[in-house]
């Protein structure tokens, strides 16, 4: 560029014009911020700018949470995986509504849940029969046996399928999660004293049905 | 006494009861045991651990979430690519209908200027069937447009010039295209013009 200017000079060409087309040509200089050093709003923006590999990134830190709380819904790892590419998907097309009045994790959970109950009204969740697992006595901690442990999980999973569906979406969220009630709120688009109605519900029923079963 | 509600028992396991909570249950059985049994149920839960997949997993998620995202964005751009594509089309289709319903009206009350019987003859000619012969009025360069473009135009389309089309059709256009609609009316009002000013037989 600065040789073209010194071109339109020697031709005679008006030096002021020549200054104005060199200053709106000059590129502005490029963000160089690598995308890992970016936090998921700036990565939400630079994805909505048309960079997809700040999708991929948002990908590569929400994935295992975003698995994990589908599989909770239903219980096998082909649906978990193909639940949580569509929990993905979504969030891709509905990035724009993204108001980053929460966190992103807290919107893909919202997402997830939705995604998560839809699927299992339609079909029932693999439920594994508390039959097939230990007794509640079992489920006495014992460092020492990890089948037992295993076992209990089981049961518990079992149980926890089998709790109405807000209730197992606030247990889950809160349990295995880790959310605030204020987030759980958020993602359930319910109010925080109906978010904690509901884990008192479910922590209830969930030991009312571990107890019948051990009967 | 009044026990503590589900929201404050909770509130009390996860620590965040306050100090009159705190003191109601250190005096209240009934609470105490409901307080615990919230805590042995939130141990149970905890028993069942994050489920994880094989390591292998992951990378073949992000993978397969990534060639579905780029799909989606491809699809997208099509459709996008699409709209811009046929956007003038349907502008020029617009531009059509509007045309219609404000020059139709006008030829179709205009008052005629020979004898009445002529006048009459005239405007009914020009609103006869389009499989008739219909003289055309070279002297009018809104009607030698609307001529010009209705001959492209199918019987599907004409039948869409029903009362009130123009206006749906013109709030549905967005600014952009409003402005693209102006344009390409006055363009062909101009060529129009043009070609009906230039000498006869050249």
């Amino acid at each position: 560029m600065a040789t073209a200017a010194g071109d339109w000079l020697a031709r005679g060409i008006s030096p002021e014009w020549t200054l104005r087309v060199v200053a709106t040509t000059t590129r502005e200089p490029r963000d160089t911020t690598p995308l890992d050093a970016l936090d998921d709003r700036a990565l939400v923006a630079a994805c909505l700018g048309g960079r997809l590999d700040a999708f991929d990134l948002i990908v590569d830190r929400h994935k295992r949470s975003v698995y994990q709380v589908c599989y909770r819904f239903v219980g096998r790892h082909e649906d978990a995986a193909d639940l949580s590419q569509e929990v993905f998907l979504r969030a891709y097309r509905g990035l724009k509504r993204f108001r980053g009045d929460a966190s992103l994790s807290t919107w893909l959970y919202r997402i997830g849940v939705n995604v998560c109950l839809n699927k299992v009204s339609v079909r029932q969740p693999v439920q594994t029969s508390l039959d097939d697992a230990p007794q509640l006595a079992a489920l006495t901690p014992d460092p020492s046996s990890g089948l037992i442990r295993a076992e209990a999980a089981t049961r518990v999973r079992a149980a926890v399928a089998r709790l109405p569906r807000k209730q197992r979406a606030t247990l889950i969220l809160r349990v295995y999660h880790d959310l605030s009630h204020q987030e759980i709120a958020i993602a359930l688009e319910t109010s925080v004293g109906a978010v904690k109605a509901n884990f008192f519900h479910a922590l209830g029923n969930l030991k009312k049905l571990l107890a019948s079963e051990s009967r | 006494m009044t026990h503590l509600s589900p929201e404050q028992l909770v509130d009390l396991v996860d620590g965040h009861a306050g100090p009159d909570a705190v003191m109601h249950v250190a005096a209240c059985g009934g609470c105490r045991d409901a307080a615990d049994d919230l805590r042995e149920a939130m141990a149970l839960a905890g028993i069942d651990g994050a489920p994880e997949p094989s390591p292998l997993f992951w990378d073949h998620f992000s993978t397969r979430v990534g060639a579905a995202v780029r799909e989606e964005a491809e699809v997208h751009a099509r459709r996008a690519s699409w709209a811009w594509r046929w956007m003038p089309a349907s502008a020029v289709a617009a531009a059509v209908v509007v045309a219609a319903l404000v020059v139709m009206p006008r030829e179709a009350t205009r008052v005629p200027e020979g004898p009445a019987g002529a006048g009459v003859a005239s405007t009914v000619a020009r609103m006869a069937p389009a499989d008739e012969d219909v003289p055309a009025a070279p002297d009018d360069a809104s009607w030698a447009l609307m001529s010009e473009l209705s001959q492209e135009m199918s019987a599907d389309d004409a039948g869409t010039a029903v009362p009130g089309t123009a206006d749906r059709a013109l709030r549905q256009l967005n600014g952009v295209e409003r402005a693209a609609l102006v344009d390409i009316i006055r363009e062909e009002m101009a060529r129009a013009s043009a070609r009906s000013a230039e000498p006869a037989g050249e």
